[in-house]
């Protein structure tokens, strides 16, 4: 019986052995490479985790359409493994665990929005895969992670330009310049609150009326009383679309007719003039990416991206999470490895067109993107700012409102 | 606090009437907390949604359609589902009505996708000033809806033979069951009118006086509960007073302390009654 218990022994060991090889980090015994997402597919951010998983899934099939990505003179196939994390940061940090230590995520794809980036960013760092994303505004990155970021990169707009360009737009509406400013009080609305108060007294502007709630408030009588009361002509708004739909709902019935108001996240995807209708007509908002101005992936993105966006303003949402994960591609090409860290020292190097735009990370791992504003007319975005090519001309007061 | 302010307070209060009627009939007569409660308020205005989508379907006019429709489903919940879940423990029909909850998330999520929709009726979209208070006539019709209904729930109860068999079944049902109340059929007609007003009240509240999303009735349902609690166990009338009370609660706190603390302050107030007084404003001896 000796030689039976040393059979079961020597097979015991060699399962074992198996195993453990087929769920290591970065494995290759399969052929192929693991790259991981946790996006908001459900809850109040699953308006945006819709919108980029698309063009995360796009990037990879048109790599594995080619026999997979060359990694170290072997052409290797991805896997994307996505997670919903139900637009909760709680859960979404742990789903990053879950990719790299359960499912073998070599790299991760970002998620939406501060609330849901940076948990995610800090659970990357501490594993030591890189984290790359977008839909996260660079200063919140910025002010959260300084120069300590080693393995988390974003690219997307800077607010601080944003912002300014949203004041820019307001002096083209030609307003009495006394803003009433509505925000959640997540990262973003801070963010915005912040930068607003900075930017706003610099441009000749006054901020008459703020309001910073809570997410999920659905009363705004009486700061749209106060408002009108103050004699705001502009109103900005930076709120998720439930909390902006009621303010917007508000405003119209309370008689609140301002001649430019903009409803940052809320009006930036094409359900807001579905969900709106007419009320929604004029109300500008925050961009990063326009069709007008003729990117040379331009063709390529409208074709295989046009069932998945409503509009302009969808379609560059979907071509962020495209470009998002043709990054995390190209790192894993040029390192030519499954090593996290050989990837991630990729990602630190490059610099390279994509079809969202430049992408070139600092030593703060950050981005920067050229933003935008657009303004909704006949339920489509308008670009009004930076004047020049594409854009259009704004139109004020707020039609939907009046 | 000034006119327009204690004008906001009631209408405020108005639409925490219209969206806790449902849910204080269920709880009052079934004693138990239907935690599917604020997704039957979203799914009325979805329902709605589809109707106008598709048919162009007037939300108003959608209502003869989408009440019955939830009142079958409730009483289908109830009769063929809840009841035998009621038979083992009040813990298990948490869990049953939460099930409830997903499943209907889900299923609108599927159908609608995560993008916020918002029913369309131009005539209710605007405002009305009177006396110089001004008011959304989105706002007028919830209250009027929520009053009609309380009022309606209350005569039903107390004045009808069909109410008396509910009292009683709330109070004992076995004792009900014995005098020979078809108990099973009470409880199944009061989850099914029960789920219809929630259907009701969601088209209005939220699906034109807000917007529809999939898991965005679970914030109704908390304050739906609010009102509940604050009301007293199985009070028509506590309901409107609860309503009110905690819609003028909410306008003050956000005169003194901003918008930022009104949830806070609601639920801080209501903590702060229920510890002196558990029972709610009329506790379990009125009808």
């Amino acid at each position: 019986m000796k030689w039976k218990r040393s059979a079961l022994l020597i097979a015991c060991t060699v399962m074992a052995a198996s195993v453990m090889a087929a769920v290591s980090l970065g494995s290759s015994t399969s052929g192929e490479v693991v790259i991981g997402a946790s996006l908001p597919l459900t809850g109040a951010l699953a308006p945006f985790g819709d919108l980029y998983l698309p063009g995360y899934k796009q990037a990879v099939a048109e790599a594995n359409a080619k026999g997979g990505l060359l990694v170290g003179g072997q052409k290797m196939k991805i896997q994307l493994k996505v997670l919903d994390n139900k637009s909760d940061g709680t859960l979404a940090a742990r789903q990053i665990r879950t990719l790299v230590e359960n499912d073998g995520a070599v790299a991760l794809l970002g998620a939406v929005g501060p609330e849901l980036n940076i948990p995610q960013a800090a659970t990357a760092e501490s594993l030591h895969v890189p984290y790359v994303t977008t839909s996260m505004p660079i200063l919140p990155w910025r002010l959260t992670g300084g120069t300590t970021r080693r393995y988390s990169w974003a690219f997307f707009f800077d607010p601080t330009v944003a912002i300014q360009y949203e004041l820019k737009g307001a002096q083209l509406a030609k307003t009495n310049k006394k803003i009433a400013f509505f925000a959640d009080n997540d990262g973003d609305g801070k963010a915005w609150n912040q930068l607003l108060s900075a930017a706003a007294p610099k441009l000749g502007f006054k901020i008459v009326h703020k309001a910073t709630v809570p997410t999920g408030t659905t009363d705004y009588r009486s700061d749209v009383q106060e408002a009108k009361a103050a004699g705001a002509q502009i109103v900005m708004a930076i709120m998720q679309a439930p909390d902006g739909i009621a303010l917007w709902k508000q405003m119209k019935a309370l008689g609140f007719h301002p001649k430019y108001a903009v409803c940052d996240k809320c009006g930036s995807n094409g359900a807001w003039p579905v969900a709106m209708g007419p009320t929604g007509e004029g109300t500008s908002t925050v961009a990063f990416w326009t069709a007008a101005q003729r990117h040379p992936a331009l063709a390529h993105v409208q074709s295989v991206f046009k069932k998945n966006a409503k509009s302009d303003i969808d379609l560059g949402l979907v071509v962020a999470g495209y470009t998002n994960s043709l990054i995390v591609l190209d790192a894993i090409k040029n390192a030519g490895s499954t090593d996290p860290s050989a990837i991630n020292d990729a990602v630190a190097k490059i610099n390279k067109d994509y079809p969202f735009a430049h992408i070139k990370f600092d030593k703060t791992h950050s981005s920067p993107t050229p933003s935008l504003v657009e303004q909704w007319q006949g339920g489509k975005p308008i670009l009004i700012y930076p004047r020049g090519q594409g854009a259009g001309k704004i139109k004020t007061p707020v039609q939907g409102l009046k | 606090m000034t006119v327009q302010n204690i004008a906001n307070g009631l209408l405020q209060g108005g639409v925490f009437i219209t969206v806790a009627l449902g849910l204080a009939l269920v709880f009052g007569t079934l004693r138990i907390m239907n935690l599917a409660h604020g997704a039957l308020l979203v799914g009325g205005g979805y329902l709605a949604y589809s109707l106008q989508r598709d048919l162009s379907l007037d939300p108003f006019v959608a209502l003869a359609i989408v009440v019955p429709v939830f009142f079958v489903g409730g009483f289908v919940l109830q009769r063929y589902y809840l009841s035998y879940v009621m038979d083992h423990s009040a813990e298990a029909v948490l869990v049953a009505t939460f099930g409830v909850a997903l499943v209907l998330q889900s299923t609108y999520a599927q159908i609608f996708t995560s993008d916020v929709r918002s029913l369309r009726a131009d005539y209710v979209s605007g405002g009305v000033n009177f006396l110089g208070i001004q008011a959304q006539v989105i706002d007028l019709v919830s209250l009027a809806f929520g009053i009609t209904c309380a009022l309606a729930m209350y005569l039903a109860l107390t004045r009808t033979r069909a109410g008396a068999a509910v009292r009683a079944t709330a109070i004992d049902p076995e004792m009900a069951s014995a005098i020979g109340i078809d108990v099973r059929r009470v409880f199944s007609v009061t989850l099914g009118i029960g789920a219809a007003l929630a259907a009701a009240g969601g088209l209005i509240v939220i699906g034109l006086g807000q917007s529809l999303s999939p898991s965005g009735g679970v914030e109704w349902l908390v304050k739906s509960f609010a009102v509940v609690v604050l009301a007293g166990v199985g009070s028509v009338p506590g309901v409107v007073v609860a309503g009110f009370t905690l819609g003028l609660v909410q306008v003050a706190g956000t005169q003194v302390v901003g918008n930022s603390y009104s949830n806070l302050i609601v639920y801080g107030a209501l903590f702060v009654f229920l510890a002196v007084r558990p029972t709610g404003l009329f506790g379990e001896k009125s009808a």
